[in-house]
């Protein structure tokens, strides 16, 4: 039974990350420089149709990631429009922004999917390009190790977080604060339009009506868990997939036990690691509106 | 001040992209309701509430689909008018049955076997509206303008189950389900009966997801079906069935559709699919209807309402085999027990 069990293994903990990882780091960065990103699930799931579409309408895979970084771009430019530049409160903007982006892509979806059978059907995976590691579970990891060293180990990082802690004094030291964090932010929805991208595109190779079930919202917890550290995050990520690949394994070994007790796995490690992890000091200026004295 | 005229910018636009897409909606659904009809003979329709829990259920699970190309019969051949109700939660079917009602629809439609409680308590309320459950129902509620057309789930299991040990090369097959509930245990324990009366060596695989909806889960768990063998896999669930066919292509194994023909959504890998002829059941309420001959009672589907879709190619070596079993299951040529297993606490056996 354990026989070869470990690659599997390893190979379902990373899928299940793969598209947390990817939103976690752009909670991380956009509450690095000071605003909260309750958006990040309405992103995702904007990001996760975008990529199917385009993989659909221009038959080609990295063409829809493209598609996916073009929505998230916009979503972005639109919740930092509201949330920055105006700015309207950052927690009531993102969970509207949630519940308009589940109705409008369902309603995109339908209209795709009634004009174009293809749109209903698989699309064409991704092969594997190293260790059996999809094109996606490469750019996460890379990409957690840049923004790590963009956050922690260079002078625009620097600014950003110092934007984080208090935006006044950043300003007071010369950064200009509106603009820096909508492209922060900006940047940090396409990091989440990814994550919706990995997962139609590089993984379920479908879309559905809230498809992303809530994975914005357990990246936010990752975010929290890995106290802002882009490492930490996703490893935090990492753990919640591993439950999740642990569940459906303790089910299939067949101890006679109620399936729901194992499905409960993934959510009491995610309790667990919230316990242990301890209260982090969040970045002290996020969402506070940035208001120009 | 400058900022105040952007954020009244900014809800203006929201604003009319949603009466736009309003709009866009409302323009789709007007030429339907017209078909050169006069306003007379629209008055003179049978009318139809039909009610879903599920959204888009032409393109949701496989029962939703199956219902939906039934009820198109009435549209198609009998002219009457159809209304759909979908996306309904639980906790307001009832209110949506007795607003069909009281807008005087003639027949209302229930779709799932989870709509029970809401059909029992609305049915008596009504006695000039029809109440029909299209899903697996024991009982009536207490009145006389209560219907059912109920498929037998076990049989319908023992069909899928023979089906699927006749394609396994491994000798193992897989039942995926949402979360177990008294129809799944049914026809799951067919499908265990239905597998051993080909081979009674086959292992029969059975896991639940946890729900109906997530796509992704339900990929994950028929990754490690097929990790363990099975090479022939069963789901039933809801929106999340894609899920199900993107894990057996991944794994290299072949899905078996459940009620609706999946060719479509998954042409690798569905081999087959075990359809619910709807049709038949609405054209015969339909003739009941109209005839004034409409009474309380269950229609209990058998395995003659349950079809197979074409191979279209897959496993031509055994299409013609596993086509006459079928036939033989559905003119009881080939007896198989009724034994109904624990398959909540199944896994592996």
């Amino acid at each position: 039974m354990l026989e070869g069990w470990l690659g599997p293994f390893v190979l379902a903990s990373l899928r299940a990350a793969t598209p947390l990882i990817f939103c976690a780091l752009s909670v991380v960065l956009a509450e690095r420089a000071g605003v909260v990103h309750i958006g990040v699930e309405g992103v995702m799931l904007s990001g996760a149709l975008a990529g199917l579409l385009g993989v659909v309408y221009f038959g080609d895979a990295y063409l829809g990631i493209l598609l996916s970084v073009l929505v998230g771009m916009v979503t972005g430019l639109l919740l930092a429009f509201i949330t920055v530049y105006l700015p309207a409160d950052q927690i009531v903007t993102g969970i509207v922004f949630n519940l308009f982006s589940l109705g409008m892509t369902s309603f995109v979806f339908r209209l795709a999917a009634e004009n174009n059978a293809a749109v209903q059907a698989l699309i064409p995976g991704m092969p594997a390009v190293v260790l059996g590691l999809s094109p996606f579970m490469v750019m996460a990891i890379i990409f957690t190790v840049f923004l790590w060293w963009f956050l922690f180990r260079t002078g625009p990082g620097l600014k950003i977080r110092s934007m984080g802690e208090d935006a006044h004094a950043a300003h007071a030291a010369g950064i200009n604060i509106i603009f820096t964090r909508m492209i922060v932010l900006t940047a940090a929805a396409v990091l989440s339009a990814l994550g919706g991208a990995a997962l139609t595109i590089g993984w379920v190779r479908s879309f559905t009506d809230n498809i992303t079930l809530g994975r914005g919202f357990i990246a936010l917890a990752a975010a929290y868990c890995g106290r802002w550290n882009p490492l930490l995050a996703a490893v935090a990520c990492i753990i919640f997939g591993a439950g999740e690949a642990l569940a459906f394994r303790a089910q299939a070994a067949g101890t006679g036990l109620n399936p729901h007790y194992y499905l409960m796995i993934p959510y009491v490690l995610t309790l667990l690691v919230v316990a242990v992890a301890g209260k982090g000091r969040a970045p002290a200026d996020v969402g506070k509106p940035y208001l120009r004295r | 001040m400058r900022k105040r005229f952007w954020l009244g910018l900014a809800l203006l636009l929201i604003t009319g992209m949603l009466f736009v897409a309003v709009l866009g909606c409302g323009g789709d659904e007007e030429p339907a309701g017209e078909n050169g009809d006069n306003g007379q003979a629209q008055e003179e329709k049978v009318r139809v509430g039909v009610i879903y829990s599920v959204a888009d259920p032409a393109r949701a699970g496989g029962w939703d689909r199956a219902q939906f190309v039934g009820h198109q019969l009435l549209e198609e051949e009998y002219g009457w008018e159809i209304s759909i109700a979908e996306a309904v939660d639980f906790p307001k079917l009832a209110e949506t049955a007795a607003e069909f009602a009281e807008n005087g629809y003639d027949i209302v439609v229930f779709t799932s076997s989870g709509h029970t409680d809401a059909w029992m308590e609305v049915a008596p309320q009504y006695p000039d509206t029809w109440f029909v459950m299209m899903s697996v129902a024991d009982t009536l509620p207490e009145c006389d303008n209560a219907v059912a057309w109920s498929p037998d789930m076990y049989v319908y299991g023992t069909m899928v189950g023979a089906v699927a040990a006749m394609a396994s090369e491994s000798g193992t097959i897989g039942a995926i389900g949402g979360v177990p509930i008294p129809a799944l245990t049914l026809m799951y324990s067919g499908i265990v009966e239905g597998a051993r009366a080909i081979n009674p060596d086959t292992k029969v695989l059975i896991s639940w997801v946890g729900d109906w909806d997530d796509v992704a889960k339900h990929s994950e768990v028929t990754r490690l079906q097929t990790e363990q063998g099975a090479d022939v896999i069963f789901v039933v669930t809801g929106n999340a069935t894609k899920g199900v066919y993107d894990g057996a292509e991944a794994g290299g194994a072949l899905g078996i559709g459940y009620a609706a023909d999946w060719y479509d959504d998954a042409p690798n890998a569905v081999l087959t699919s075990v359809i619910v002829d709807t049709p038949p059941m609405y054209k015969e309420l339909a003739e009941l209807y109209l005839a004034g001959n409409l009474k309380a009672e269950i229609h209990t589907l058998t395995a003659a309402n349950f079809s197979l879709a074409d191979f279209r190619g897959k496993l031509p070596d055994k299409e013609a085999e596993i086509k006459e079993v079928v036939t033989q299951i559905q003119n009881g040529e080939k007896e198989i027990p009724r034994v109904i297993h624990d398959v909540e606490k199944w896994s592996n056996q």
